[in-house]
């Protein structure tokens, strides 16, 4: 369903020698600045995925976990098919660099002038870069409303690596 | 020097980077994306601004495709974790707001070509009439993905389906200090610990004055010089007096942090690499 997408950051230095006229720019601005050379990659494997849910005179919740792809479904929902957590690599960050991964809470999912609400939940919060891939997940809690009205829902929600 | 290019086959800007520096990789066992949208790299990843002059920041496409990316000012407040918290507008105190107001830059929002740099102006609203100290937001990055095809499939009785689209984004501090600012940091509490991935490295840092403190964790043992272990990149704001900080270390290093050990807080090498704090302890 997603395109991979991938975002590299690095240093002024980098920067610098890059090309053209930006990194000329950055040359001569860099000189009070406090320049850290670090780099990191941020890439969606999998996008998450709960599935086809169908709903029922009942609300209820459709949760899936961040350690497994196994769903739960409480009473008043029914799921089929299968269940994919969001995963993702963060990588090429400078050596001993530590990131903060930030995920939002939650997110709102609509479809028309319908909505429903999924809370989301990321595997890890920061971590310290050895130079190899580091793999996160994302899980979440969906809740669907009584008679919550079919559809295609669709949301977004952002996913960055924070620099202290 | 070293030259890379950045998933060979699709990119063809080499980039040179000095110092030996390692820098990013396509990300090992992934193939390369067949349509990356919103790839993007920025420079510096800090800023520090005295109200004197502003600064520069590097903004990339380093994409296979032409892409837009928006350009927000965050508030983020860090907690006793060390984590940088979402703070709502609505929830900001006056030194917030403040660091939102004078803080302008441009543009906010740019298309680029692949391989096309942009440069982000920041500059400052006078700040005179301002208390001295430290004003901070982060400047968010973001690629807005292209909407995606309505896949019109048919959805049968009351099923749902669910569309969720990430959006990637890298946030970096935008410092303002005004003033004679003083700073220190102490280190205590040294322990081994554990998260959900394996062994960690923990302690505390404390933290007094009013600014920041930016630096780098080395662990060595007594009279070695080479360190055990770096961290860089650890910072701690003016609205924690202390944070704890959790360093995860592999199975090898973990085995090694034994007996006596000394850990070391420097001032990045840029800022001229000093020593703020260090602390020895015996680890069992």
């Amino acid at each position: 369903m997603l395109n991979k997408s991938k975002i590299a950051l690095a240093g002024a230095i980098a920067a610098a020698a890059l090309v053209s006229t930006g990194a000329q720019a950055a040359t001569q601005t860099a000189t009070a600045e406090v320049d850290i050379l670090a780099a990191v990659q941020l890439a969606q494997n999998d996008g998450l995925d709960l599935g086809v849910v169908a709903s029922s005179a009942a609300a209820g919740t459709v949760t899936l976990p961040t350690t497994s792809n196994t769903r739960t479904c409480s009473a008043g929902v029914t799921c089929v098919g299968t269940a994919l957590r969001g995963r993702f690599t963060v990588s090429g960050a400078t050596s001993g660099y530590v990131v903060g991964v930030t995920v939002p809470a939650s997110t709102t999912l609509s479809s028309g002038a319908n909505s429903m609400t999924l809370t989301l939940n990321p595997s890890i919060t920061s971590f310290t870069s050895t130079g190899a891939a580091e793999v996160f997940y994302v899980g979440g809690t969906l809740s669907v409303g009584a008679n919550q009205a079919a559809g295609t829902y669709t949301g977004t929600y952002n996913v960055s690596a924070d620099y202290q | 020097m070293r030259t890379r290019l950045i998933s060979a086959c699709r990119h063809f800007a080499a980039r040179i980077v000095l110092g030996g520096t390692f820098l990013a990789l396509a990300p090992t066992g992934i193939a390369a994306p067949a349509n990356a949208a919103g790839d993007l790299l920025i420079a510096p990843t800090r800023v520090i601004l005295d109200g004197r002059r502003g600064a520069e920041v590097i903004l990339n496409n380093i994409g296979d495709e032409e892409a837009t990316y928006r350009i927000t000012l965050e508030l983020r407040r860090m907690n006793v974790q060390g984590r940088l918290d979402d703070v709502d507008v609505a929830g900001a105190n006056d030194k917030e707001k403040s660091a939102l107001d004078i803080i302008r830059y441009a543009p906010r929002r740019v298309t680029l070509p692949p391989n096309q740099p942009q440069s982000i102006r920041i500059g400052l609203q006078a700040i005179d009439t301002l208390p001295d100290g430290e004003y901070r937001a982060h400047m968010l990055f973001r690629a807005i993905p292209k909407t995606p095809a309505a896949d019109g499939s048919a959805d049968s009785g009351n099923s749902l389906r669910i569309q969720l689209i990430p959006i990637y984004g890298i946030s970096i501090p935008v410092i303002v200090r005004k003033g004679n600012l003083q700073g220190t940091a102490a280190l205590a509490n040294v322990r081994m610990g554990r998260d959900n991935e394996g062994p960690t490295l923990e302690f505390d840092m404390a933290r007094q004055g009013d600014k920041s403190i930016f630096g780098e964790i080395h662990v060595t043992k007594p009279g070695q010089s080479e360190p055990l272990w770096e961290a860089k990149g650890i910072a701690i704001y003016p609205e924690v007096a202390s944070r704890s900080v959790s360093l995860p270390l592999t199975t090898e290093v973990a085995a090694k942090m034994k007996g006596d050990i000394i850990i070391s807080y420097y001032e990045a090498p840029e800022a001229g690499g000093g020593l703020i704090a260090q602390v020895r302890t015996v680890l069992p």
